[in-house]
């Protein structure tokens, strides 16, 4: 048994296919620290400050195993015109998508990062909690996979039609959120992101076929990835829902790890992909909050039994965690975590 | 190809101008309840091929923006008293979430099969659910929530129907991607689907 790695040894661990001391936890966690602390949406996204001291506290008091810049909820659409706007206590929606017709596509300015729009403030995140984690925590940023920022700037069924109806349309936009994204995964990792967490709920089985992904997905997602990689900085691609007939086609994007959703059973996950390939998940975020501790405790034991045997695995929750996540279902999972011996 | 397989094929297609058109030149020689009916079959035949993975919701959505375009047409030719007996619907995506695809495909089954239905959006509040459906005398309140951050807004629709004393009036069913069954018994729901054709089937079994 190896003993006593830091967090950021734990993680790269297992993204590079080494035995850790333990199973690292990486918590989908943005809203759920906020209100640990008595914030809200609005205070973290509005605030360096207190969404840097959300993520750090509780990663001091439950201890798991990376600091996360998930304050980006659809920043990139927003620094390219999506006009959003805060509504109730958790929630940014989209009140006006920058894409209206395909005149608009052509008048976009690829983003700046450094000026537009929430932008600058999601890298002095990035900033500060590098500063904060130094050598022994790894920083995890997150980019919405071309496709997805796509759906953001024109609608996700706007998107879905195009598929069938005007395809050129849709490359065309798909060109441009490529472009920009790469951009936007640069300037975070030059910022100081370990990780980059990229995200895609539209590439799911439940929303579109294998043939779909392939078209107008997986093109742009590879480049965005290979960009990733080559900038030093390790890749995680996240899809929701049900993926299993495509995930041997995720793990040949070169990603460094899969993280996938309860739907998605972790043993079978395990032998389509192999030991080629770290996986990340899956407790439901639903049971986090409706379940208690003892359960949540065995659903994390046999996410790690099916998945994690010999390392190359990351426990975490299915999808972002809901705010209303009692406590002790977060320790149910570090715990979990810590007991399994290797 | 007889016009009623033409049409079908129109919207099977998502053609939705043609489609309308076709229905246009049609009715007059047909019964406009029978459209509906061969059209509604389609749309079940096309609800099983999405289940078994054979189609997705690209495919499902230009049908049913075609098949939206027909009812448009058909519907005013129904006999009055065909619509007057219909049971009301109140549909919505819950307060803060703006996820309305699956939402939108729940009201077009519903309405095919004869439901009236009333959408009122994306991030609908409990207190808009609640009104309209008092409003409209509805006998079921159906919420969709496609986030963790906003599965809470169903609970405290069903929280605010029992405050009000009115639970007892309407069926309550909720949908999304992080809903369970589990999470339908444990906010007290009437029931939960997985898709907008179990939904059908739900509310169905529900009345």
């Amino acid at each position: 048994m190896v003993e006593g790695m830091t967090s950021y040894e734990r993680v790269m661990a297992v993204l590079e296919g080494r035995l850790p001391d333990r199973v690292p936890v990486i918590l989908q966690n943005r809203d759920w620290v906020a209100k640990q602390l008595g914030y809200n949406l609005d205070d973290i996204i509005q605030n360096a400050e207190k969404y840097v001291f959300s993520q750090y506290s509780c990663l001091r008091e439950y201890g798991y195993d990376s600091l996360n810049d998930l304050s980006g909820v659809h920043a990139e659409a927003e620094a390219l015109g999506t006009r959003l706007e805060v509504k109730s206590e958790w929630s940014l929606i989209v009140n006006e998508y920058a894409v209206k017709s395909q005149e608009d596509v052509k008048g976009l300015r690829v983003i700046d990062p450094y000026k537009d729009g929430r932008l600058p403030m999601i890298l002095e995140i990035i900033r500060q909690l590098k500063s904060l984690g130094g050598q022994d925590v790894p920083v995890m940023c997150y980019v919405q996979a071309p496709l997805r920022c796509a759906a953001m700037l024109k609608g996700t069924g706007k998107v879905l039609k195009d598929m069938l109806k005007k395809p050129e349309q849709l490359y065309q936009l798909l060109e441009m959120t490529t472009i920009c994204q790469i951009i936007y995964a640069e300037s975070m990792i030059k910022a100081g992101a370990d990780i980059v967490f990229v995200s895609d709920p539209i590439s799911s089985g439940d929303v579109i076929s294998r043939g779909q992904w392939e078209t107008f997905a997986y093109p742009y997602t590879h480049k965005l990835v290979n960009y990733i990689n080559n900038a030093g900085a390790k890749s995680i691609l996240h899809v929701c829902g049900n993926t299993q007939d495509r995930l041997d086609s995720f793990a040949s994007l070169g990603v460094d790890a899969l993280s996938i959703e309860e739907k998605v059973d972790l043993s079978s996950a395990r032998e389509v992909v192999g030991d080629s390939v770290c996986l990340m998940g899956n407790v439901s975020p639903e049971h986090l909050v409706s379940k208690n501790m003892r359960e949540i405790k065995e659903d994390s034991i046999k996410c790690i039994e099916d998945a994690g045997q010999n390392g190359r695995f990351i426990l975490s929750s299915g999808c972002l965690m809901s705010p209303d996540t009692p406590k002790n279902n977060v320790r149910a999972m570090v715990e979990a975590a810590i007991e399994h011996k290797y | 190809m007889n016009e009623m397989d033409r049409l079908v094929q129109l919207v099977i297609e998502g053609e939705e101008e043609e489609a309308a058109a076709l229905a246009e030149s049609i009715v007059p020689d047909h019964d406009p309840s029978r459209i509906i009916d061969v059209l509604t079959e389609t749309m079940r035949e096309m609800g099983d091929k999405f289940e078994d993975g054979e189609i997705f919701l690209p495919e499902l959505l230009i049908m049913s923006d075609a098949l939206m375009a027909v009812m448009d047409v058909v519907e005013p030719h129904l006999r009055a008293d065909k619509r007057q007996e219909q049971v009301t619907v109140v549909l919505g995506s819950v307060l803060g979430d703006v996820h309305e695809i699956g939402k939108n495909i729940v009201g077009i089954v519903l309405k095919a099969n004869g439901y009236n239905v009333i959408d009122l959006g994306a991030s609908v509040s409990a207190d808009d659910f609640i009104n309209k459906a008092e409003e409209k005398n509805a006998r079921v309140i159906g919420m969709s929530s496609l986030m963790t951050t906003t599965m809470g807004q169903q609970k405290k629709v069903i929280d605010a129907l029992v405050e009000k004393k009115i639970r007892h009036k309407y069926r309550v069913i909720v949908g999304g991607a992080p809903i369970s069954e589990r999470w339908a018994e444990e906010i007290g729901a009437d029931g939960y689907a997985e898709d907008a054709f179990k939904a059908f089937k739900l509310v169905k079994t529900l009345l």
